[in-house]
């Protein structure tokens, strides 16, 4: 019993004698184009409190990684009804349907890089933002699949969209052509952990979709370097009043069989 | 899970001729999804597939000649507790253990549910409702030195679901007991805790990758280690029980939800991490008389959020548990609206009285106060309430609470006037004969703020021992800003929440069903607002001890 009582003491100091503390470094940004681009679904409201926090963090991986990041906020249901102080209702049924494609997810703010399922969070919506910007390196670092290039042409009753996809190396698989618009530059109230901003620059707000929520069916066979054509135009009539067109963005993005985003751009409405 | 119940049962029959101690709790909750879109009751996948959904906790414990080992198996399928909005559906091993003394030492291997003092600096436990399962996984071990000293170590890994966090808990707490004077009136239980936590180098690559998206200004340095320590006494003389613990820990990372952040476009926001150490100091004083109870509580926090890993948020990895400050009250409006303990900044502070003038008669009165270290106000509550007994034969109590909760803040809803609320409410209990009773509640909240005021009513019919009846309803009688709206015209609904369940006992076994709508409300902590939904739908809930 007296050697044991000892070597229970011998262990007791083994596991609690403490090592020196290592010094921990944090490395800086590293900022790398490959060419590869990122779609950023967020889904956000002017209810929802902790939002403008979240938007700043977006903001600053878009400063960071500029063009390469395409944004787009979705006021669907939760959170989004507009303030009593509200001018604008960024409500609309795309918003809401697409929200509800997302679900389930824990709260908001979240977002959905890429429409894909990282191994960090067991859902599509992320609402973790220590990880987003590590995510959407990952995503940043990998090749460029395709490149997506557009031209407008502004009609009489509507405005009509030619787009070239070029894929870079061979695609065997189903894509599909997603297009919406979005507006920017909308002061607006909006909800903040301490108060309501009354003047809230709200940016990249869903106001319409050009394709179906599933997207347009491209095909399944893609040749390196190859141009492809799509076509697609908008009733000028969806356009409504209150939008301001110089503040419009074209967001295109095309999907593959596991509804992950290949590649996506952003594209001035009206120069 | 149900074979593997039946098995263990039937090992409980053959074994118990051999002086082998079988014991066991069987729990179960199957939720049956409703879809209800006027109350919210949708959009996430059980009320869109109308499914089923549930959990189960097996547990069996044996204990024979001094050696006691237990298992638990944990199962869930297409469960909600996790996250109100999601399904979750796993199953696996919940806890396996094995305990036994050799002389003066009692040794521990597995997943250990245990605290040090009252839990500020580490309490491992399992909260189901919530999902909360904190088990440290490793061993424990402790020395009695005599009757009156013992000292306990721990060492291991904290659980996450179905495995384990990587980073590592290590601990011990010294404790004793004295007792000074002829008559040994007084008595003393000091004692002292040590808890050490170390971080992976997966877990530190992980906070180094949040860490350097800050600005430099924003940026601290953190560290594999975090120490914590707490002292505890609690003294005992006649009819007076007085306990104070102090804690501190050393400086560490947490996230901090207030705390303004820059980013790298000059753009300034809430939330960021930061690292500071932190301290609790609690005390109640408590004087038990013939007829009066009385007690006081005081607490004050300062940093004090620790986690097995600073990345974790809500009710997760969880290591210190600071005890709340207010009455917990079984009735449903009384507690509608709960004070969260603020780990950040709190000082708070609770009278309870507990008096009975003779047989029949006995009043209580409690007062709780909860501010920031800053004076803002939390959360304030008075209670009173009389009871009245004729024999055994019928029983009634009435009683106020009036209370502020500081909305704003426990739920991140900016700019919300504080919501002050009067509830009144009744209790009757009247005994038909021995075996029949039955028991009314009536609830009213009234408020201005979030859904306005509020009519709850219970009617309970009791068949002791065997059955019990429920019919009770929530009643949004005067909606405000927070309640429903009738889509086209706007107009704020007057809806009913009613709950219609049958209990059946026998013994220790349970078996309860209900019909529930239950009202919703969206909870913003930690940075991260989450709804938790309305509820519509069929609960059953079994529970079998054996």
């Amino acid at each position: 019993m007296f050697s044991f009582k000892y070597l229970c003491l011998a262990v007791f100091l083994v596991l609690f004698s403490s090592c020196l503390e290592r010094e921990v470094i944090i490395p800086p940004l590293q900022i790398d184009d490959r060419g590869k681009t990122v779609l950023i679904e967020e889904l956000t409201g002017v209810r929802c409190p902790n939002c403008p926090s979240a938007n700043a963090r977006l903001e600053s991986i878009k400063f960071l990684y500029g063009e390469n990041i395409v944004t787009v906020a979705i006021h669907g249901d939760l959170l989004t009804m507009p303030l009593a102080e509200s001018h604008h209702d960024f409500r609309n049924h795309y918003a809401s349907q697409l929200e509800n494609n997302f679900r389930p997810f824990v709260g908001k703010p979240s977002i959905v890089i890429n429409r894909k399922l990282f191994p960090s969070f067991s859902l599509i919506a992320n609402p973790l933002q220590d990880q987003w910007q590590s995510l959407i390196e990952s995503e940043l670092q990998k090749d460029q699949t395709l490149s997506i290039t557009s031209d407008i042409e502004d009609q009489d009753n509507t405005i009509t969209m030619n787009l070239g996809i070029v894929p870079v190396s061979d695609i065997q698989d189903n894509l599909w052509l997603h297009a919406m618009i979005t507006e920017s530059h909308i002061i607006d109230p909006q909800q903040d952990v301490t108060s309501i901003i009354p003047d809230y620059e709200h940016n990249y707000v869903l106001r319409h979709m050009i394709t179906p929520i599933d997207g347009l069916y491209l095909g399944s066979q893609f040749d390196q370097n190859q141009v492809y054509n799509q076509s697609i135009s908008l009733d000028k009539n969806d356009i409504q009043e209150q939008w301001v067109l110089q503040n419009l963005s074209l967001i295109i993005f095309v999907t593959n069989s596991l509804n992950e985003v290949e590649q996506a751009g952003q594209f001035r409405f009206i120069e | 899970m149900v074979v593997v119940a039946s098995f263990l049962v039937n090992v409980m029959v053959l074994t118990a001729q051999d002086q082998l101690k079988i014991s066991g709790v069987i729990e179960n909750n199957i939720n049956q999804f409703i879809r209800d879109s006027i109350i919210g009751a949708q959009g996430i996948p059980q009320y869109e597939n109308n499914d089923i959904g549930g959990e189960i906790w097996i547990d069996v414990n044996i204990a024979y000649k001094g050696i006691r080992a237990g298992i638990r198996l944990d199962g869930f399928h297409h469960s909600n507790l996790l996250n109100p909005n999601g399904s979750y559906s796993d199953a696996g091993l919940g806890r396996v253990y094995v305990a036994g003394d050799i002389g003066k030492f009692s040794l521990y291997a597995g997943y250990i549910y245990d605290q040090i003092g009252s839990g500020i600096i580490f309490r491992s436990y399992q909260e189901r409702p919530l999902l909360i399962d904190n088990a440290l996984v490793g061993g424990r071990a402790t020395y009695r030195f005599s009757d009156r000293f013992s000292i306990t170590g721990y060492y291991g890994r904290q659980k996450q679901l179905f495995g384990l966090y990587p980073n590592t808990i290590r601990g011990f707490s010294a404790d004793g007991y004295f007792t000074i004077g002829q008559d040994e009136e007084l008595t003393l239980a000091p004692g002292i805790g040590y808890v050490n936590r170390l971080l992976s180098d997966k877990t530190m690559d992980g906070i180094v990758d949040v860490l350097r998206t800050y600005i430099e200004q924003d940026r601290v340095v953190p560290r594999f280690n975090v120490y914590m320590g707490s002292v505890y006494n609690t003294l005992s003389y006649k009819s007076i029980i007085w306990y104070v613990e102090g804690a501190v820990k050393s400086s560490d990372l947490f996230f901090d939800p207030f705390a303004i952040r820059t980013e790298i476009t000059g753009r300034e926001a809430f939330g960021k991490y930061v690292k500071r150490p932190g301290t609790v100091f609690y005390s109640s004083l408590s004087l038990g008389l013939q007829n009066l109870g009385i007690t006081m509580e005081g607490k004050r926090t300062q940093n004090f959020n620790v986690r097995i890993d600073p990345l974790q948020r809500d009710n997760f990895g969880l290591l210190s548990f600071i005890p709340p400050m207010n009455q917990q009250s079984t009735y449903r409006l009384l507690s509608r609206y709960n004070p969260a303990t603020q780990e950040i900044s709190e000082m708070a502070w609770q009278l309870d009285i507990q008096h009975k003038f003779n047989n029949q008669f006995r009043w209580s009165f409690n007062l709780s106060d909860i501010y920031t270290l800053n004076n803002t106000q939390l959360f304030k509550e008075f209670y009173f309430s009389l009871q009245f007994n004729k024999g055994r034969k019928w029983q009634l109590t009435q009683g106020i609470q009036i209370m502020e909760y500081n909305q704003e803040i426990y739920e991140v809803k900016p700019e919300v006037p504080m919501l002050r609320a009067y509830v009144p409410f009744t209790d009757f209990l009247y005994r038909i004969n021995t075996s029949l009773a039955i028991r009314s509640e009536f609830q009213y909240m009234h408020t201005r703020q979030d859904y306005g005021s509020w009519l709850f009513f219970l009617q309970e019919w009791s068949l002791a021992p065997y059955l019990q009846l429920e019919l009770s309803g929530m009643y949004n009688i005067e909606p405000a800003t927070a309640s429903p709206a009738d889509p086209n015209t706007g107009e704020k609904l007057k809806i009913l929440y009613p709950t219609l369940g049958v209990t059946f006992s026998k013994g220790a076994k349970r078996l309860s069903l209900r019909y529930v709508k239950q009202v919703e409300g969206v909870v913003c902590t930690g940075g991260i607002c989450r709804l938790e939904p309305a509820f519509s739908g069929i609960r059953m809930n079994t529970y079998v001890q054996f």
